[in-house]
């Protein structure tokens, strides 16, 4: 019957003219289809902000002066070298009563836009200029507005200097990516000074596939926001030849069907942020006992999921009740369980990939799992035990609400898991999740959320923690509901080290004073850590090279390395 | 007749204008707009940044002084700019609305084609074993969440027969023109209408079902059998016509909804049309977008609603317009 069925819609569509898709799991250098579920947004990389963009980015976007290496090094990439204090590209110098820092940045050689032309230092002095328009829609004008002066080299247009108005330690990391200035200077003379003019008229938006508005192993021959984006090899770039001549990355949203494109052959790939760590398990499952040509790879991911606690409830403020909670969570057992031991347990906010990782005693207080631990604390802070098993002190209930985003299936069954971790030592966690819309748009902004709001926070290298532990960062009415401080934490000493932090130039000296926060916050746990995120890459079994990236910069950054295995190059 | 139509034209405008001014207030209600999205997604971005920000796309004002703001913009012919995709709002909408379009309406024709016959078999042989067995498939195809049908489509044609495409909307990269392009196109579009054609299938089936039984009742029918008038013109000329004019609302309020979108077949099939794009873009807080397909579906429920009163008078004589 089923060969029946397949023979007569199989010859409707060949009548048709149709074509099948390829068989699942074989892979030539002729394409790659790579599916996501996020969405993406144009491509100009001042103004973009979504992580699907992001990783379309790294296949097309390389002016980017350093990167990230696979081991959460600062290294070259359109830059000669990486300057540094010991090499003489950066020096402090005294200007007036102010000690300021000029850093001089020297281009690759090599380094050209896909038209061929020079990418140069009036590139990276236009995307400084547009970066500080308050007409452009630029996410953080921070490394722009921190910069005073910006000088060319007279003698040589790939080199040139930039003078720190605040000196900070970020100065070889935080400098932008560049804009062809032959293409995009004259959008930006004609549109800069209009409110969101620029936005709407850069060539990344009008006429994206425009060669000169790219500097990767590959540039965009075709675009559709929503739906895909094809890309082709960049004959000019300067790097080593990307294997693949196309590269096509679809955007599938239903994340249920993304895994039935993989397995009909109508993708090669999931990237990262794709399958959610359920899903890639399941289907990794499934790859073994049903031998399908799929490989499932798990890497060290910088995000750490982990539950605000709302300082301002009465019954969180006493700094016993939050050790007890930590201590009646099995966070070993619960990453066992729901993740097959892939995601590792966080005792703080630094990932143990991070410079300023530290597991030193001294600097951080561990709670490890012990029930006993988690009732003797609860009683020292007042509490006995009350009606339905749940603790209660002057009569009132230890209660408070517990939410997160609802219908994201991982964090609600972690959810379920600390609940009822909570209720073995007499605490009522009431779960009251809502749209993430609704989570982050309203609840964890305004700091209505009561009691427990899991979610995570997205991390890079040495990133100082003012936008999430700084006392300055508690939104409030008053400053419009910014910062993300949500649990209104404050702590004189953990302010102190992150206001020295960006001024550190020794990394020994930023390294005591991150290990200040994380010894102020392990202390007073204003946040229950949980665990790191896996980052997970679902790929063709005879996809080689691709490995998932511990950090912001996505494995896209290296697509010159994905190439098809040898004895699968034929298969199509 | 021509006055009518130009009461009904006017009435139609001050409607879209009411309605557009309710779904705005409804959207600006949501909590959240697309910088707070940035910010939740960018651990580095100030709470300058963000001041600033809301400034430039304008959320820092009140709600009546950003539609006025948006109706002006729209007025001058400018649908505005996607704060989500960074894009003109034309340069989203143009090919998704006849993505749509073409999905929704093969869905209709290919329902109507199946569920007309059967409605009228059904109410001739009414309480008969295949009224039964249509009356199953009519409350089962109602029933079928089309998230769950869809994905058992793409289990069964994709993964297991390899039949169709697991979603998209056309070979990516490959230029096909002609036969091959609708070929192409019909390939990707097959079970996504299959899935929209299996639940509006059942409420056609019902609804021409009932008014047949209705009209078959009717004294003029009873008094045309009598005279003798053969069994398929007392059907069709007599019965089935009086049976489409519900049939025609109905039909009608479906031809409004063709540039609505399938949101769920849609986002299952990664189909590009304008439901997923308006259904992303009023959780992203795009206003833009979605403001300018909700007039559009708007606009279309009204004119195909003027459609239908003109419907009625064709099908039904003792029905005039003044």
């Amino acid at each position: 019957m089923k060969n029946r069925v397949r023979l007569i819609v199989s010859g409707l569509l060949l009548c048709s003219g149709a074509a099948f898709a390829a068989a699942p799991g074989t892979l030539t250098e002729a394409e790659l289809r790579i599916g996501t579920t996020q969405e993406f947004e144009n491509l100009n990389p001042l103004v973009s902000n979504m992580s699907a963009t992001s990783y379309i980015l790294g296949a097309v976007n390389r002016t980017g002066l350093v990167i990230l290496d696979d081991k959460n090094r600062w290294v070259a990439q359109a830059a000669e070298r990486v300057p540094s204090l010991e090499n003489g590209d950066a020096v402090f110098f005294q200007d007036a009563s102010k000690k300021k820092l000029k850093v001089t940045w020297r281009i690759r050689k090599d380094a050209v836009w896909a038209d061929g032309k020079p990418i140069v230092a009036s590139d990276y002095e236009l995307a400084w200029k547009v970066g500080l328009a308050d007409t452009v829609s630029v996410p953080n004008r921070e490394p722009y507005q921190n910069v005073e002066r910006f000088d060319i080299d007279a003698k040589n247009p790939k080199v040139f200097t930039v003078t720190f108005t605040e000196p900070k330690f970020t100065f070889a990391r935080g400098l932008w990516s560049a804009l062809p200035s032959h293409v995009e200077g004259k959008v930006f003379k004609e549109w800069g000074d209009k409110p969101q003019g620029y936005d709407r008229n850069t060539s990344y938006a009008r006429t994206a596939t425009t060669p000169a508005l790219y500097s990767g192993p590959y540039r965009l021959s075709a675009i559709k926001l929503g739906s895909h984006v094809e890309l082709v090899r960049n004959e000019k770039w300067w790097g080593k030849a990307a294997a693949f001549k196309k590269i096509v990355v679809r955007v599938i949203p239903n994340s249920g069907t993304l895994e039935s494109n993989l397995v009909s052959g109508e993708i090669d790939v999931v990237n990262g942020i794709g399958m959610s760590l359920d899903q890639a398990l399941a289907f990794e499952t499934r790859v073994k006992s049903e031998k399908l040509p799929f490989q499932v790879v798990y890497g060290d991911g910088l995000t750490y999921e982990h539950i605000d606690l709302d300082l301002e409830n009465p019954l969180l403020k006493d700094v016993r009740v939050r050790q007890a909670l930590l201590h009646a969570i099995d966070r070993e057992a619960l990453v066992k369980a729901l993740f097959a031991g892939k995601q590792r347990v966080a005792h703080h906010f630094l990932h143990f990939t991070d410079p300023w990782f530290t597991d030193a005693p001294a600097d951080v207080t561990k709670y490890e799992f012990s029930p006993r631990k988690a009732r003797k604390l609860l009683a020292e802070a007042g509490f006995k035990a009350g009606p339905a098993g749940v603790l209660e002190k002057d009569g009132k209930p230890l209660r408070f609400p517990f939410m997160t985003t609802a219908g994201n299936k991982v964090r609600e069954n972690v959810q379920a898991f600390v609940k009822e971790s909570l209720k073995q030592v007499g605490v009522d966690a009431e779960i009251r999740n809502e749209p993430a819309k609704v989570f982050f748009g309203e609840t964890t902004t305004k700091r209505k959320f009561g009691g427990m709001a899991m979610y995570a926070w997205v991390s890079s290298p040495e990133l100082t923690p003012r936008q999430t532990l700084h006392s300055s960062s508690i939104p409030t009415a008053e400053n419009g509901w910014a910062g993300t401080n949500t649990m209104a934490w404050r702590n004189a000493a953990a302010d102190a080290a992150i206001d020295g932090l960006e001024q550190e130039f020794s990394l020994a000296e930023r390294k005591k004073k991150a290990a200040v926060v994380v010894r102020e916050y392990t202390r007073e746990l204003p946040v229950l850590p949980l665990f790191y995120r896996a980052t997970i890459v679902v790929s063709a079994a005879s996809l080689e090279g691709m490995t998932p990236t511990p950090h912001t910069f996505a494995e896209t950054y290296h697509i010159e390395r994905w190439r098809p295995a040898v004895g699968a190059r034929s298969g199509k | 007749m021509f006055r009518y139509v130009v009461r009904r034209t006017l009435l139609a405008v001050f409607v879209l204008s009411l309605v557009s001014f309710v779904s705005f207030g409804l959207m600006s209600l949501m909590p959240g707009d697309p910088v707070e999205e940035m910010r939740m997604s960018n651990p580095e971005m100030r709470p300058e940044d963000v001041v600033r920000l809301k400034a430039l796309h304008g959320l820092d004002k009140p709600f009546p002084v950003r539609y006025a703001n948006w109706l002006s913009d729209v007025v001058q012919g400018d649908l505005g700019y996607s704060r989500t995709y960074k894009v003109p709002v034309t340069h989203l909408l143009g090919d998704r609305l006849l993505n749509t379009a073409v999905l929704s309406l093969s869905a209709l024709v290919l329902s109507l084609l199946i569920a007309l016959p059967v409605g009228v078999l059904s109410a001739l042989r009414n309480g008969g074993r295949f009224d039964y067995v249509s009356n199953l498939l009519a409350f089962g195809g109602q029933s079928v969440p089309p998230f769950w049908l869809g994905i058992m489509f793409i289990m069964v044609f994709s993964e297991h027969l390899g039949l169709f495409p697991a979603g998209g909307t056309q070979t990516l990269g490959q230029e096909h023109t002609g036969f091959a392009g609708l070929a192409d196109r019909a390939k990707y579009m097959a079970l996504p209408v299959l899935v929209f054609t299996v639940s509006q299938m059942a409420v056609y089936v019902r609804y021409t079902r009932g008014a047949m039984i209705e009209a078959l009742r009717q004294d003029h029918v009873r008094t045309a059998r009598a005279k003798g008038v053969p069994e398929w013109r007392v059907v069709f000329a007599h019965a089935f016509r009086n049976a489409l004019i519900p049939l025609v609302t109905v039909v009608a309020l479906a031809l409004g909804g063709v540039f609505g979108g399938a949101i769920i077949t849609e986002q299952v099939f990664a189909y590009q049309g304008v439901g997923k794009l308006v259904y992303e873009s009023i959780l992203a807080g795009d206003h833009n977008v979605a403001m300018v397909a909700f007039n559009i579906t708007i606009g279309m429920v009204l004119l195909m609603n003027l459609l239908a009163d003109l419907c009625y008078a064709a099908l039904d004589p003792r029905i005039t317009y003044a």
